[in-house]
């Protein structure tokens, strides 16, 4: 079965909601609900990178402890049940292939997208993101890059049903 | 090394205590930056909408 390997962006949309609507805010989230019940026929895969934008946000822009952090991965990993991806390459395998990409295209932004996108072409998943110039530019690269519209596409197809009425 | 298994139910109060002081400090944040940041604060919800907007 093919994983989606998401990008944290998306991730933090489930995060975000999940601390909102504590607050009465921003209670219904289609980004989190995605998440939650298309995981049920998706297999989502997370890596360390992408752990470590969720705690650095969370940290550093929110100032939550250490602790909190934790448990509250805990609940995403209970809730998601996504699969934890082991980076076997070696950081000089991986920026060979960023340096490769960025001599052959130019790139604006900086180059942790395609640290992901380099993780996820080495374990052979789809990388799932919401970065036009990814989409855009490196297609040639790795062919298998969905934004978030084809996500809920693929799943709808998978599902063969109208994710609204499946949530 | 991380993978789903069940909760006791001290593990489950735990998380939500913790999704809660976390929404609090994530709360706190946003009304300073309302107040003091208002360009942040604008730039936190657009990019929440645009996200949203690729789901609706």
């Amino acid at each position: 079965m093919e994983k989606f390997y998401l990008d944290t962006n998306l991730l933090f949309g489930y995060f975000l909601k999940k601390i909102l609507e504590r607050k009465g805010s921003y209670i219904e989230s289609k980004v989190s609900d995605f998440i939650i019940y298309s995981s049920k026929k998706l297999k989502y895969a997370f890596s360390i990178l992408t752990k470590a934008e969720i705690v650095r946000k969370l940290k550093s822009e929110f100032n939550a402890s250490r602790n909190d952090i934790e448990d509250v991965w805990k609940g995403f990993i209970i809730e998601v049940s996504p699969s934890y991806i082991q980076i076997p390459q070696s950081l000089e395998e991986i920026y060979g292939e960023i340096v490769n990409i960025v001599f052959e295209v130019p790139m604006k932004k900086r180059v942790t997208n395609l640290e992901h996108l380099i993780i996820a072409k080495k374990n052979n998943l789809i990388f799932v993101t919401g970065d036009k110039e990814i989409m855009k530019k490196c297609k040639d690269f790795y062919k298998k890059i969905l934004d978030y519209k084809m996500l809920r596409k693929m799943y709808e197809n998978i599902n063969n049903l109208n994710p609204k009425k499946d949530g | 090394m991380e993978e789903r298994k069940e909760l006791s139910e001290e593990e489950k109060k735990r998380i939500e205590e913790a999704w809660d002081r976390i929404a609090d400090k994530v709360w706190k944040k946003l009304q300073y930056w309302k107040k003091h940041n208002p360009k942040k604060y604008r730039q936190f919800w657009r990019e929440i909408r645009e996200l949203e907007k690729a789901f609706s």
